[in-house]
C-alpha cells in the first residue's frame, strides 16, 4: 500500500511538465496565480478534491470485483502508464485518444466554471478547481487506472489524493518561477528521463501483477 | 503550420486536435490542451494568447526624444556602477524595477520580449516584487536599449538598488524558503506514512522499506531545515543560557537519533513523521514571524530604491543630466512633472503639487511654492520646479525615517524583555519536569517512556510564547506606518495604549502653523521717527532671523521683494515672550505687549493674535497675525474624547487666544497658556504624579524639552530635527485624527498581546499534563504546538485590518 501511495505520488511529480503547460497556462490566463497564494491553494485543493472524489467513485465502482481480478486491473494500469511513457518519449500519442473519450463529460462540466469567473476570492477558486479537475487529461486517467487497482473506495481515494499532492509542487509554482522550470522539464533529455522512469514504474507494476496472479 | 502545441508549446505529433483561435486554425498536442484553450476563449480571454504569440507586436507607446536621452545615461559606467554587476567575464547583470505590470501575461511578455534582444542571455521577472533581473553581453547590447525595449512595451523601468540590509533580508528569506521546502517534502512523506498506516496493509517487508525511505527523506530535514535550531541551541548553551531552541533541538535530535537506531537495528519505534512535522511547523512559524517583522523594512526600503538614478542639475550655465550620487548639497536641480524628487531641498522657483503618499500615506497632493520644503521620494505632479538641494542620499528624509524605524525595531519593549528573561527559567523548568516525567515512566512502563518524553518536550516548547509579542508589535508598527504615523521607540505602543491625557501644543500642531500678517498698525511715534510700514516689517524680519518660530515666516512673506533689512546684532530669544536685538538706533523688542512695551516678561495682557514692536521701550507698531486651526483638529479631538482620552492644550502663547470652537477646553480648565518649556514639563510631571499617563504632541518649537521628558511624545513631521529625534512617534501626514487611530491600534495591540500570552500559557499548561499521562503521541504534540503558534501569528495579523 505504502509503495502504491509512493508510486501515485511519483506519477503526480512526473506529470509536472505537462501540468505546467496545460493547467498552468489555464491558471495563468484566468489570473488565478496573481490573486495570492490562498486563491491558488484553494484552486489546487479543488482540483485535488475532484481527483480524490473520482478515485473514490472508481474504487466504489470496482469494489465488487473478486480479489483474483486485481492483477488484471494492475496490468491495465501499467498499460496506461506505458501509454503515458510513450507520450513523454515522443514515440506515440495514443494516450490522447483516451483523453478524447472524456471530452463529452468536460463539455457538460466546463460551462459551470463561468459561474466563478473572474476569480478573486478563495470561495470562488475552490469550486473552479473542482470543475477543472475534470479537464480531460491522460495523466489523470492513468492515475485513475492505477487507483482502480485498489478496488476499494477509501484506498483508491487515498491513491488519487497522493497523485494530486504529487502534482501540487509544480502547480503551486507561479508566474515567472514556473517558466524556467517548465523549460527545464521540457528539455528532450529530461522528458526522456521522465518517460523512462514511468516505463520502469509500469514494468515493475506489471511484474508485480503477474507474480500476484501466481 | 506550427508544429508546437498552441497552448502548452510541446511538440505536436499529429494534427488531430485543431481549434480556430482568432480566425486562425491552431494545432494542439492533446484534448486537454484544446479543452483548456476552448475554456479560455469561451471566457473572453483571447488576450492571453495575443501575449503568447511571439509574432504579434503589442501596441507600443511612442518614446519621446528626451526620454531616449535620459535612457542613454544608463550606458555610462559610473551610473551603472550602482546597480550593475559582472555575472561572468562576458556578461553583466542588473536588477530593474518595472512599473505597470498588472497580470501574469505581462510578465510572460516582458521575459519573452527581452530574451529576443540580441546579447540578452537571461531574464527573470519576479511578479510579486516587480523586479526583473537581466543578464546581457555589453559587447552586443546596451543597457539603454534594454530599457528602451521595456518602454516600448509600455512599462516604465528604473534601476533597483537594494541596500546592504535588503540583500541580507532577501538572503535569509531564501534560506527560510529552502528550509520550508525541505521540511515540506518531509511532511508529505509523513502524511503518506499516515495514510499507509491508516489503510493498515503494512507487511514486515514493506515496513522496512518505508523506514529506510523515511530515513533518507528525514536526513536533509534534520540537517538543513532544523540545522539553525541546533546551532542556536549550541550558542545559547555555550553562553550558559537556556533558550527555546534548546528544548527544540533536544526533541528533534533525540527523536531522530532513536528512530535512526531503530532503523539500523530493525527494531523499536520510529518517529520520522513527528520529526518532519515538528520541524516543518517550527520553520513555518519562524518564517511567518520573519515576514511580519520585515514588511516594515520592505515598505521602507522600497522608498529609497525607487529614487531616480539621475537628475537634471544646473552646471556651467546649463541644465545637465547627472548621476544622482554626483549631486552636492547647495546645487540647484530641476524636477520635471511626473518625476520623483531625488533629494531633500527647498523650492527656488515654480509652483507645483507634490504627492507625498510614499512618505506619509496621505494621497491628497500638497501644493509647493518657493520657500517650501520638498522631500526625497515625493512625486512632482503638475509642473517643472527648481529645487535647491539640501540633503542627499543617506541624510535625506527618506533615509532618516528608515533610521528611526530601525531604532524602534532594535529596542525591545518591556513585555518582550520579560518574555525573553522568562524563557530561560521556563525552558529550565520544562526540562526538569520532562526529566522527572521520563523517570516516572521508566519506572511504570519503560517501553513507553521515550515517546512520552518526546511528546512532553514538543508540547512544552514555548514557541507560541516567544512569538506572542514581537509579531504583534511588528504588525501594529507596520499598520500605523502605512497610515502616516512612525513609531520610533520600542515602548511607544505599550504606553500609547494606557494614555489617559493628551496634551497638544497649539501653534503648528493644533493650528496650521502658517501665520499670515493680516494688519499693521503704526503708532504715532513711528511716523514721527520717520519709519514706514515696510521699514518696520524689515526690522521684524531681521529680529526673527534666527528664529524657527512660524511667525518669522509670516514677516518674511509680507516683506516686499528686494527690500533690505537693517543690520541688527546681539540677538536674544526670550522664551514665551519674544525676541530682542540691538541696532544703530537702540534696543528693538518684538513680542507680546507686556514684553515689548513694558520690558517685562510677565503679565500677559495683550490682544489676541498680535505682536508688538518697540524701540527703546517705545511702542512703534502692532502686527496682527492669524493662524488657522487644522482641518483635522476638531474631528481628532472629538474622536479622542470618545476614546476617553482627555485633551489639553499647552501653549507658550501668553495671549490666551483660543479658537471659539475649542472654548469647551477652557471651560474644563484644560487650556494652559503662557507656559515656558520648563512650565510645560512641570505640568506633565504634575499630571503624572496624579496618576495620569500623559502623551504630548508638538512640533519641537519651544517645546523640545517636553517632548523629550514626557512619557510618550509625538512630533509633527514639520517639526524640528531635534523634536523628531526626541519623540517616541512621528506624525508624518500631520493629520491629527491619526492620533486617535494610533491609540485604538495601541489598545488593540495590547489586547492581542495579552490574548496571545494567555493562550500560549493556557496551551502549555493544559497540554503538559495530557502529554505527561501519555495521551499525546509525538506527532499529535507537533500539530498541537504548531496550531498554537499559528493561532498566535494569525491573531497578530488581525491588526492589519484597521480602518
Amino acid at each position: 500500500m505504502m509503495v502504491d501511495a509512493l508510486s501515485a505520488f511519483l506519477i503526480g511529480i512526473i506529470s509536472a511538465g505537462h501540468c505546467l503547460g496545460m493547467c498552468g497556462g489555464l491558471t495563468l490566463a484566468f489570473g488565478v496565480n496573481s490573486k495570492g497564494t490562498a486563491v491558488l491553494a484553494a484552486y489546487n485543493l479543488g482540483r485535488i478534491s475532484t481527483y480524490t472524489g473520482l478515485g473514490f467513485l472508481i474504487g466504489a465502482g470496482l469494489a465488487w470485483l473478486p480479489a483474483s481480478a486485481i492483477p488484471v486491473l494492475r496490468l491495465i494500469a501499467s498499460a496506461l502508464l506505458v501509454l503515458i511513457a510513450l507520450y513523454y518519449l515522443n514515440i506515440a500519442s495514443w494516450i490522447t485518444r483516451v483523453e478524447h473519450l472524456a471530452l463529452p463529460l468536460w463539455r457538460r462540466v466546463q460551462p459551470l466554471a463561468r459561474r466563478w469567473l473572474p476569480v478573486t476570492r478563495v470561495r470562488q477558486a475552490y469550486p473552479l478547481g473542482l470543475v477543472w479537475g475534470f479537464l480531460p487529461c491522460g495523466l489523470v486517467y492513468s492515475a485513475l487506472g492505477f487507483a482502480a487497482t485498489a478496488a476499494n473506495p477509501w484506498a483508491s481515494a487515498s491513491l488519487m489524493l497522493c497523485f494530486g499532492l504529487g502534482t501540487l509542487p509544480a502547480m503551486m509554482l507561479t508566474g515567472a518561477a514556473a517558466r524556467p522550470f517548465q523549460r527545464g522539464l521540457n528539455l528532450p533529455w529530461v522528458r526522456r528521463l521522465l518517460g523512462i522512469s514511468l516505463l520502469a514504474l509500469a514494468t515493475w507494476l506489471a511484474f508485480q501483477a503477474i507474480s500476484m496472479g501466481h | 503550420m506550427n508544429r508546437d502545441c498552441f497552448h502548452c508549446g510541446l511538440p505536436v505529433s499529429d494534427e488531430r486536435y485543431r481549434l480556430s483561435v482568432a480566425e486562425v486554425s491552431r494545432t494542439f498536442c492533446c484534448a486537454g490542451c484544446m479543452a483548456a484553450a476552448q475554456t479560455i476563449l469561451d471566457n473572453g480571454l483571447e488576450a492571453y494568447y495575443r501575449f503568447h504569440d511571439p509574432n504579434q507586436a503589442p501596441a507600443s507607446p511612442p518614446v519621446s526624444d528626451t526620454e531616449r536621452d535620459k535612457l542613454l545615461l544608463y550606458d555610462r559606467q559610473d551610473v551603472q556602477s550602482e546597480f550593475v554587476s559582472r555575472s561572468d567575464p562576458h556578461n553583466l547583470t542588473a536588477t530593474l524595477m518595472i512599473e505597470g505590470v498588472s497580470c501574469s501575461a505581462c510578465s510572460w511578455l516582458i521575459e519573452k520580449h527581452l530574451t529576443q534582444l540580441t546579447g540578452v542571455s537571461q531574464v527573470h521577472f519576479n511578479q510579486t516584487s516587480h523586479r526583473c533581473q537581466v543578464t546581457w553581453n555589453p559587447d552586443q547590447q546596451t543597457l539603454s536599449n534594454i530599457f528602451l525595449a521595456l518602454f516600448s512595451l509600455g512599462y516604465r523601468a528604473h534601476p533597483y538598488r537594494p541596500d546592504q540590509e535588503e540583500v541580507l533580508r532577501q538572503k535569509s528569506q531564501r534560506h527560510y524558503l529552502l528550509r520550508l521546502g525541505i521540511a515540506g517534502i518531509g511532511m508529505m512523506q509523513a502524511m503518506m506514512n499516515a495514510v499507509a498506516i491508516y489503510s493498515g496493509s503494512m507487511t514486515g517487508g514493506t515496513e522496512l522499506l518505508v523506514r529506510w525511505a523515511s530515513l533518507v527523506l528525514t536526513i536533509p530535514v534534520v540537517v538543513i531545515a532544523a540545522g539553525p535550531f541546533f546551532r542556536s541551541a549550541w550558542r545559547s548553551l555555550r553562553a550558559r543560557h537556556l533558550s527555546m531552541d534548546v528544548s527544540v533541538a533536544l526533541a528533534i535530535g533525540s527523536a531522530f537519533a532513536a528512530s535512526l537506531w531503530a532503523t539500523l537495528s530493525s527494531g523499536g519505534e520510529v518517529y520520522y513523521e513527528s520529526v518532519n512535522m515538528f520541524t516543518f511547523f517550527l520553520v513555518l512559524g519562524r518564517f511567518l514571524e520573519f515576514r511580519a517583522r520585515n514588511t516594515v523594512h520592505a515598505s521602507g526600503n522600497a522608498l529609497a530604491s525607487h529614487l531616480p538614478a539621475t537628475c537634471e542639475v544646473w552646471r556651467d550655465g546649463q541644465w545637465q543630466r547627472q548621476a544622482l550620487r554626483d549631486i552636492q548639497p547647495g546645487e540647484r536641480i530641476l524636477v520635471q512633472a511626473g518625476e520623483l524628487c531625488p533629494v531633500d531641498g527647498t523650492v527656488k522657483t515654480g509652483h507645483s503639487d507634490f504627492d507625498e503618499s510614499r512618505l506619509t500615506g496621505e494621497f491628497k497632493p500638497r501644493s509647493k511654492a518657493p520657500g517650501d520644503t520638498v522631500l526625497a521620494g515625493t512625486l512632482n505632479q503638475s509642473q517643472a520646479i527648481e529645487i535647491d538641494v539640501e540633503r542627499t542620499g543617506q541624510e535625506s528624509s527618506a533615509s532618516s525615517v528608515m533610521q528611526l524605524l530601525e531604532r524602534a525595531a532594535s529596542e525591545k519593549p518591556r513585555m518582550a524583555e520579560l518574555a525573553d528573561r522568562g524563557a530561560h527559567y521556563f525552558v529550565g523548568s520544562t526540562l526538569l519536569i520532562t526529566a522527572l516525567i521520563g523517570l516516572i515512566w521508566l519506572w511504570v512502563a519503560p517501553d513507553r517512556a521515550f515517546w512520552v518524553v518526546i511528546s512532553v518536550l514538543v508540547v512544552t516548547c514555548p514557541c507560541a510564547l516567544s512569538l506572542a509579542t514581537p509579531t504583534v508589535l511588528a504588525q501594529a508598527t507596520n499598520s500605523l506606518r502605512q497610515r502616516g504615523l512612525i513609531i520610533t521607540r520600542g515602548h511607544t505602543l505599550d504606553q500609547l495604549a494606557s494614555v489617559t491625557d493628551l496634551a497638544f501644543d497649539k501653534t503648528g500642531t493644533l493650528t496650521e502653523g502658517h501665520f499670515v500678517l493680516t494688519g499693521v498698525h503704526l503708532e504715532a511715534e513711528a511716523e514721527r521717527k520717520g519709519y514706514t510700514r515696510a521699514d518696520l516689517i524689515g526690522v521684524a524680519v531681521e529680529l526673527e532671523r534666527t528664529s524657527e518660530h512660524p511667525i518669522a515666516r509670516a514677516f518674511k512673506q509680507a516683506q516686499a521683494k528686494g527690500a533690505h533689512s537693517s543690520e541688527l546684532f546681539d540677538h536674544q530669544r526670550h522664551p514665551a515672550a519674544g525676541l530682542s536685538a540691538r541696532g544703530e538706533s537702540g534696543q528693538w523688542r518684538l513680542g507680546h505687549r507686556a514684553f515689548a512695551c513694558e520690558g517685562s516678561a510677565s503679565h500677559p495682557t495683550s490682544q489676541s493674535g498680535t505682536v508688538w514692536l518697540s524701540l527703546n521701550g517705545v511702542t512703534l507698531a502692532a502686527f496682527s497675525l492669524n493662524d488657522d486651526l487644522r482641518s483635522s483638529a476638531l474631528p481628532a479631538l472629538n474622536a479622542l474624547e470618545t476614546l476617553g482620552v482627555r485633551c489639553h492644550i499647552l501653549t507658550g502663547d501668553p495671549s490666551g487666544e483660543l479658537d471659539p470652537r475649542l472654548a469647551y477646553l477652557r471651560q474644563k480648565g484644560r487650556f494652559n497658556y503662557g507656559l515656558s518649556a520648563e512650565q510645560k514639563l512641570d505640568w506633565v510631571n504634575q499630571q503624572a504624579r496624579q496618576g495620569a499617563q500623559v502623551a504630548v504632541v508638538g512640533d519641537g518649537i519651544n517645546d523640545a524639552p517636553v517632548l523629550a521628558g514626557a512619557p510618550v511624545s509625538v512630533a509633527m513631521s514639520s517639526g524640528t530635527d531635534l523634536a523628531k529625534q526626541a519623540a517616541d512617534a512621528l506624525l508624518l501626514n500631520e493629520n491629527l485624527s491619526t492620533l486617535a487611530l494610533a491609540i485604538v491600534v495601541a489598545r488593540k495591540t495590547r489586547r492581542i498581546i495579552r490574548q496571545n500570552m494567555i493562550w500560549a500559557l493556557l496551551y502549555n499548561g493544559l497540554a503538559l499534563p495530557l502529554a505527561a499521562l501519555g495521551w499525546v503521541a509525538p506527532w499529535q504534540a507537533a500539530i498541537g504546538m504548531s496550531l498554537s503558534s499559528l493561532l498566535v501569528v494569525g491573531n497578530a495579523l488581525r491588526l492589519r485590518r484597521i480602518a
